[in-house]
């Protein structure tokens, strides 16, 4: 029995839940611009969160004189929403949460290293906030679940590997629902380790098109509830396959068959138990780095043949989240979903020269979508596929 | 549901374990002269043929590449391919991390090294040995402080017993870096005995009992329990597990900082070995635990100078326990 | 020249950590990347990259020029001689 979408949580550039995402979604309004909070000498442009830290707290009503790192922040808010969404309550049934995450607490580590960089106290509690699954345990400690947390960290394919463990705890462990998703924050370690590789734009990215330069940076975070029952509420969709698969050709590059990407989307097609012409849509993962978009291309030509099905890459409006893009994008799905529509990436302009395929440029509503794909890779090969179904 | 066994395992620690039984002959290797346990490492270029491959990786990568491959390789001298890579780290490539952080904030943001970007993720390491296999199948690596191994080895086993695959490849490690150490000692955490280790742990998991070590028979993560309850709550996993808490024939400690549980479990009725004297303390440590219950089942031995030396072993509990006020039990059983 | 070049193979065994290479093992004329010669990939040229920013105060934004620089050790220090401030 597959598992139900029955909550949605997103916090991103665009805005801090879903109906202001959903909104700046169809107005075509991308949270990518520049660097207004973030202190870096990098002119960048990216999907910036504008509240601080102290603000994001005390709109959580967390103690102010605790210390949150700005992961586990954006994760709380995109988490309790979700919860709330789904109206679950963990303290009456057996709840998990699954986080993605590539940086866990960077942004208090880079505070620390920084303070004692320029003579000042350094708090040692800035560092116990490092590892990745500190922030899951602040999460789970806000959001009151105690039965099962865990983090993974595949890079930016965390948080789409995060929604596979979730329907095998459903499957296996007796969960009544698994809160599962993904968070990141901008901070200097990324801006700068992705200037490091050269694959930062310096204008607004452009998945899939010719002119494309690389990608942008952004940050927030994606929660969905998962559950076998469900009650009155009528889901938004149900997970019905999925599949991870390593690419295994280069650290950083994927390769140029993409064959790790096409083995992640036919093996989810399978695990749905579906053929290719029965996709709708694909979300994909679409940086608008040079080799990215040119593989997952390739890989989805591979697949689709001729039938290649409408898709779109919506980094243009949110940036590159990392660890938390495959949750961002999986709020996305649902909501496409539900209101059969497609969010398009609406800066395309010229078909790659190497291969002639074409996303969606226009808002399409009444797309008569009912099974969407959704592409998270990552680094180090990791790449997956998750099949959403209406 | 199937069952799951251990089928190979591959160890590098502050003991002599990687591809020498020695640690077993002397059962040494007990340093109270120091506070930090530094992994005994192996000649990687045995390890890690391909110099190209290996210039770049850094002293956990290498850690975590060299137990998996070992744990893979078969009589003839080629690796065997498993369905699935499971990994966990605690705190990832904490040594490149804090290199790329000092590089910004010390360079004002200039002359950024990528390598030591990019080894900086937790994945690096399931990431290489997927990649030195050619292995296109499943791979994922958890990140989630101290039961970050746990987690990998639930993955594995909620795979292998509702049959979506057949075996798994579970690798564990973290390093010890000057920081961290130096962190932890400001809190005054190396005082009482207390040891910071390193080192990587590898298990093969399948649903093939044939020439098994063992059977991993569960992993479960405990979350805010009561310190003083902890014998109960093992007796109860005992009990869920279809066995009375008197066949636990020993329970491999791997405390931490939580006296109460300490005191409690000294004075039960368990008897139990310290599994961290061996390999200090570090966010995989339980890794460490479970290769040393499944070695203790496998070659029928008990842990010299303890009074239930000579016991037959059958039920093996690893018990641990980082930092937080939550605790993991695994068990081992041999027939 | 000789002296540059010298010291450039020198500089890249060590930023690349080119364990088993000696500077006698490169031939300067041969190509850096791909299957012949040195064998390097991406990351590498990256690398390079902050080499010649660190040792000789040259920065290269764009990644296609650089890799025409790179083609091998004698272009590279042509490239320095040329630019070198």
């Amino acid at each position: 029995m597959a598992a139900h979408v029955t909550g949605i949580g997103v916090v991103t550039s665009m805005g801090l839940n879903a109906s202001e995402n959903w909104e700046a979604l169809l107005a075509k309004r991308s949270g990518v611009g520049p660097l207004t909070r973030l202190q870096t000498k990098h002119k960048v442009p990216a999907g910036e969160i504008k509240q601080t830290n102290e603000e994001l707290a005390a709109m959580l009503g967390l103690d102010s004189k605790k210390t949150y790192s700005r992961t586990a922040l954006l994760g709380m808010m995109a988490a309790k929403e979700a919860m709330n969404d789904a109206g679950i309550d963990p303290t009456k049934m057996k709840v998990a949460l699954i986080s993605g995450t590539s940086v866990g607490g960077m942004d208090l580590s880079e505070q620390y290293f920084t303070d004692q960089h320029e003579g000042k106290r350094a708090h040692l509690r800035n560092l116990f906030e490092h590892d990745c699954g500190a922030s899951t345990l602040r999460m789970a400690n806000y959001l009151g679940i105690k039965d099962f947390m865990t983090t993974i960290s595949t890079a930016c394919s965390s948080s789409a590997n995060a929604v596979m463990l979730a329907d095998r705890l459903l499957n296996c462990q007796g969960f009544d629902a698994v809160v599962v998703g993904g968070t990141d924050p901008l901070c200097k370690f990324t801006i700068n380790g992705f200037t490091s590789l050269m694959i930062l734009d310096q204008e607004q990215c452009r998945p899939f098109d010719d002119s494309r330069n690389g990608l942008n940076l952004g940050e927030g975070a994606g929660f969905l509830v998962l559950q076998r029952e469900v009650g009155n509420q009528k889901p938004y969709c149900s997970l019905l396959g999925y599949a991870n698969a390593n690419d295994a050709f280069h650290q950083t590059a994927t390769s140029a068959n993409g064959e790790g990407p096409y083995l992640a989307m036919k093996g989810a097609i399978e695990k749905a138990g579906l053929q290719p012409k029965d996709i709708d849509y694909v979300n994909a993962h679409g940086t608008g780095t040079g080799n990215n978009d040119l593989s997952e291309s390739t890989a989805m030509s591979r697949l689709f043949g001729e039938q290649l099905p409408p898709f779109s890459s919506t980094k243009v409006y949110t940036g590159h989240t990392l660890g938390a893009c495959g949750g961002i994008e999986a709020v996305f799905c649902a909501m496409m979903l539900k209101n059969d529509t497609i969010i398009p990436t609406f800066n395309f302009k010229t078909p790659m020269h190497e291969l002639n395929v074409t996303p969606e440029t226009e808002v399409k509503t009444n797309a008569g979508i009912k099974t969407v794909m959704s592409n998270s890779f990552g680094f180090g090969g990791n790449v997956s596929s998750l099949i959403f179904f209406l | 549901m199937q069952k799951v066994y251990i089928a190979n395992t591959s160890c590098i620690s502050p003991q002599e374990s990687f591809r020498t039984e020695e640690f077993f002959s002397d059962w040494k290797g007990v340093q109270t002269d120091t506070d930090q346990l530094h992994a005994i490492e192996p000649d990687y270029k045995t390890t890690i043929t391909d110099a190209g491959k290996r210039r770049r990786m850094a002293h956990l990568i290498k850690m975590g590449v060299s137990t998996s491959l070992d744990c893979l390789t078969q009589a003839d001298g080629t690796y065997r391919m498993p369905d699935a890579i499971m990994s966990a780290t605690a705190m990832g490539g904490l040594e490149d991390t804090e290199k790329f952080l000092r590089c910004i904030i010390d360079n004002g943001e200039e002359l950024l090294n990528p390598s030591n970007f990019i080894q900086s993720t937790g994945n690096t390491f399931g990431g290489q040995t997927g990649l030195l296999l050619g292995h296109h199948g499943y791979n994922v690596t958890y990140a989630h402080g101290g039961y970050s191994m746990e987690s990998a080895l639930t993955d594995a086993m909620l795979q292998i017993q509702s049959g979506d695959i057949n075996n798994a490849l579970v690798t564990g490690a973290d390093e010890i870096t000057a920081t961290e150490y130096e962190v932890m000692r400001k809190m005054g955490f190396w005082r009482e005995g207390r040891q910071m280790g390193e080192g990587s742990n590898t298990f093969l998991l399948s649903n093939d009992p044939a020439n098994s070590f063992c059977e991993l028979a569960a992993v479960t993560i405990l979350h805010d329990v009561d310190s003083n309850n902890i014998t109960e709550e093992i007796a109860k996993f005992a009990e869920n597990n279809g066995m009375a808490p008197e066949d636990i024939d020993l329970v491999l400690t791997g405390t931490d900082c939580d006296k109460i549980a300490d005191k409690t479990l000294g004075t039960s009725n368990y008897p139990t070995t310290d599994y961290k004297q061996w390999c200090g303390q570090y966010g995989t440590k339980s890794g460490f635990g479970l290769w040393l219950g499944s070695q203790l089942l496998n070659k029928g031995i008990a842990p010299k100078g303890n009074q239930w030396e000579k016991r037959q072993l059958k039920n093996i509990v690893v018990y641990s326990e980082y930092r937080m006020n939550d605790y993991t039990l695994m068990l081992l059983k041999k027939d | 020249m000789d002296n540059l070049i010298e010291q450039l193979k020198q500089q890249i065994i060590e930023e690349l950590n080119l364990e088993e290479t000696t500077p006698a093992d490169i031939d300067a004329a041969a190509p850096l990347f791909g299957n012949e010669g040195l064998g390097l990939d991406s990351i590498d040229a990256l690398e390079i990259t902050m080499l010649l920013e660190k040792y000789y105060g040259i920065k290269i934004s764009d990644p296609k020029q650089a890799r025409e620089i790179y083609s091998s050790i004698n272009s590279i220090a042509e490239f320095i001689k040329a630019n070198k401030q």
